[in-house]
């Protein structure tokens, strides 16, 4: 696997597929100096965005990378079938898309409070730096506290 | 300081009567100790919010100066610097892979 999400990301948003960026990405996005290895968006699965989802990642062979075969995402779930959350490892890196974030609520509403970045010329929704330090915080783990820390530093700095 | 004659001492205070000049160096130490402890304390919180998280992320070991330079960056610029880094760590750990492996020449 070669990471490459600038072009992941390219692929996603040029798809029509309607995510907002969330997770260390997000954080990278906003100057966080931190590296991480997936990219985390928020979605709502219903069957036209898997199916687009489909269309975006099909030529980085997609599997599912929590299942023991690595089933492929290009066949599974199936058709109508409810998805909560998709772990995917494709070609150019792995792309998690999460329905739900822990304290954020909706996706209506973590996309209304969200930034609109221009990332190699696509234009590219994230969570907002407020709600992204809410996530950290909710999640409570050493790393993710870490990184509410850096990113409360970083709003700081952003009102001066 | 321990008790004189069965008598506590408290800390930092030292008996008039029976002083000698270590009595004194170390009473003085106390209270110069005490005393700088209660101006950290008013330092601190006499910070302003945005200084006192400055001071809480140094103090985690975030390093600002890199988050100055993150922020002079265009968002692709970030992009592009820790896809570089990512891929440097990536090789990283194919090297210690191969290594541990036996397929480089060690050192030792």
């Amino acid at each position: 696997m070669t990471p490459d999400f600038s072009q992941l990301i390219a692929k996603l948003t040029d798809s029509g597929f309607e995510f907002v960026m969330i997770g260390g990405y997000a954080a990278v996005t906003h100057g966080s100096s931190q590296v991480t290895r997936d990219l985390e968006i928020y979605a709502v699965l219903t069957d036209e965005n898997v199916e687009l989802l489909r269309l975006a990642l099909a030529e980085w062979n997609p599997r599912h990378r929590m299942t023991p075969q690595r089933l492929s995402f290009l066949k599974f779930p199936k058709p109508g079938e409810r998805v909560d959350n998709l772990y995917l490892e494709t070609y150019v890196g792995v792309v998690d898309i999460l329905t739900a974030v822990l304290g954020l609520g909706d996706f209506a509403r973590l996309k209304s409070a969200a930034e609109k970045f221009e990332i190699d010329g696509r234009v590219c929704w994230v969570i907002s730096l407020e709600d992204l330090i809410l996530a950290k915080e909710a999640v409570g783990r050493g790393k993710d506290k870490l990184t509410a820390v850096e990113l409360r530093v970083i709003a700081a700095k952003r009102k001066r | 300081m321990g008790g004189e004659g069965g008598r506590a001492v408290a800390r930092g205070t030292v008996p008039c009567k029976r002083r000698t000049g270590a009595d004194v160096v170390e009473g003085a130490g106390w209270w110069m100790i005490s005393f700088c402890r209660a101006a950290q304390k008013r330092f601190v919180l006499g910070m302003e919010p945005e200084s006192a998280l400055f001071e809480e992320a140094r103090q985690a070991g975030i390093d600002l100066d890199l988050i100055d330079t993150n922020l002079a960056l265009s968002v692709g610029e970030r992009w592009r610097q820790h896809d570089g880094a990512l891929r440097f760590i990536l090789k990283l750990q194919e090297a210690k892979a191969a290594h541990d492996a036996g397929l480089q020449p060690t050192d030792r």
